[in-house]
């Protein structure tokens, strides 16, 4: 049976392994810890750009909304809306935590021992008492494998400075856990403030006048009174009990009465030239045909004691009462309403 | 006194470097054949040991944790190496100084041609005397597949041995 192992041992005894190993790992070891120096030193200042601005977006949106289309009404102190009280704040404790996080990273990275360690090494001094040790962290972040948690001094053991090993107590990896929360905490608070910003944004994208046409705001229909009628109807004669001009807006509540079977009334939208003549000699036609072309539109309700509300908007119209089937109509006009625009 | 307690996990960390170093770079140099890989290799894992050596002194195989770390930075180099060799097409290959020598040997060459999995697999089982099942943990991969892969690695340095002779 073939000896596999010695053979194995023959090919690998062949190859020298390159020297001096043990000063090769320390250089890795300090080329790491250079390495993730540096992505600590990007995180953190990325962290601290994002933070920052989004604190002085946060702090502009909620401080200084300006009025929509520019119309010159105060701005409040803290802005409109839900957002007008949270963004600030919120801002104000992102920009602390952020300034904070970036401090303490900042002051354990000027700590980190690999080139106090490596210039030793090189220049043979022994280390002095005041040599303390420093601790070995990324900004809250721990990758199994890659930080290092040994503490460092020089120390010569067979002639290869070798930095000595302190045992880690915890405190480290304690500290790297309240890190590591910090920086959840920070990015939650900027997802909540980002989502606020939209909300925000959306709100006012809502409310905003179509742009370029100088209104402040588009003017919702107002309801600037109620008017009251009483239309009664006896079969001959439609009478009309109520104001008969009105401001426009106003709702007019009709409250049909009638004796008469299958009737209604009819208010009708007329156009401004039409006379009380013209509705009156279209009512005698016996029976009606088409509606006269002066008539725009019509709203009606059937049957007694029907009680009906129609916004009014400015123009001329007639309250009718109807009578009749489809094959004999019959109109009685009772009154002519004005609606005057504001 | 106290100085030497400070001092001693340095010394014993170093005691164990010089005693594990070689065997490990032997062992990952025949797995990957490229001495700057293997090198490497046995950095990180040495590191990563450092950086856990209180924990890992106090075990009873302090070597198998080393081997299982290399194991580890072996298979995820394998794979982080065939991704790239996927996105980077046609690839680079660097010259090993040491390669062209060792052509010259039909061992070296029949070693050279097994699939990786199939070196490691034989420098698990022949090299260091890991059994199957441990080193089927070392690799990932199941006891069933160790045996595989390492017959078929022993097939092969077979035949090139009895070719070294004829």
């Amino acid at each position: 049976m073939p000896d596999y192992r010695s053979t194995l041992e023959r090919i690998e005894r062949r190859v020298p392994m390159p020297e001096p190993a043990i000063e090769r790992l320390l250089r890795r070891r300090e080329r790491k810890l250079r390495a993730q120096r540096i992505a600590t030193v990007v995180g953190a200042l990325a962290i601290a750009v994002v933070g920052i601005g989004s604190a002085l977006l946060a702090l502009r949106e909620g401080g200084a909304m300006e009025p929509a289309g520019g119309a010159s009404s105060p701005p409040s102190p803290g802005g409109d809306g839900i957002a007008g009280f949270v963004l600030p704040t919120l801002a104000i404790w992102i920009g602390i935590a952020v300034v904070g996080l970036t401090a303490m990273t900042i002051a354990r990275l000027r700590a980190r021992p690999g080139a106090s360690g490596a210039h030793e090494r090189r220049t043979g001094a022994s280390p002095g008492p005041g040599h303390g040790p420093a601790t070995g962290t990324r900004a809250g972040t721990e990758e199994g494998g890659t930080t290092m948690d040994s503490k460092s001094r020089i120390e010569t053991t067979g002639g290869v400075r070798l930095p000595d090993i302190r045992m880690d107590d915890g405190r480290v990896r304690r500290t790297n856990r309240w890190l590591t929360i910090a920086v959840i905490v920070l990015a939650a608070g900027l997802v909540a403030l980002g989502t606020f910003v939209l909300i925000d944004r959306s709100g006012e994208e809502a409310a905003a006048p179509p742009s370029g046409t100088g209104a402040t705001a588009i003017v919702p229909y107002t309801t600037s009174s109620v008017m009251e009628a009483q239309v009664t109807f006896d079969g001959t004669r439609c009478s009309y009990a109520g104001p008969t001009e009105v401001a426009a807006g106003t709702v007019g509540i009709f409250r049909y009465t009638t004796a008469a079977k299958s009737s209604g009334l009819t208010l009708a939208s007329l156009e401004p030239s039409v006379t009380w003549e013209q509705v009156e000699r279209s009512s005698r036609r016996d029976p009606p045909s088409a509606p006269p072309s002066w008539v725009t539109d019509a709203q009606y309700i059937v049957g007694s004691g029907t009680l009906r509300s129609w916004p009014l908007d400015e123009g001329l119209y007639a309250v009718t009462c109807a009578t009749g089937n489809t094959s004999a109509d019959r109109m009685f006009p009772a009154v002519m309403l004005r609606v005057i625009g504001g | 006194m106290a100085q030497e307690t400070v001092l001693a996990p340095a010394r014993a960390f170093e005691e164990f470097f010089e005693a594990e170093r070689r065997r490990l770079f032997g062992a990952v140099y025949l797995m990957t054949g490229d001495v700057g890989e293997a090198e490497e290799i046995l950095q990180d894992a040495f590191l990563a040991v450092w950086e856990r050596w209180d924990r890992v002194r106090e075990m009873e195989h302090a070597d198998g944790y080393l081997f299982r770390t290399a194991m580890n930075g072996f298979r995820s180099r394998r794979r982080r190496l065939a991704r790239m060799t996927r996105e980077l097409l046609p690839s680079q290959t660097s010259e090993d100084p040491y390669e062209r020598a060792d052509l010259h040997d039909e061992v070296v060459r029949a070693l050279r041609g097994l699939a990786p999995r199939q070196r490691a697999a034989l420098v698990l089982t022949e090299l260091l005397g890991f059994g199957s099942s441990e080193a089927s943990e070392l690799l990932g991969v199941r006891p069933t597949t160790i045996r595989n892969l390492a017959a078929q690695g022993r097939a092969a340095l077979r035949r090139a041995m009895e070719h070294d002779h004829a």
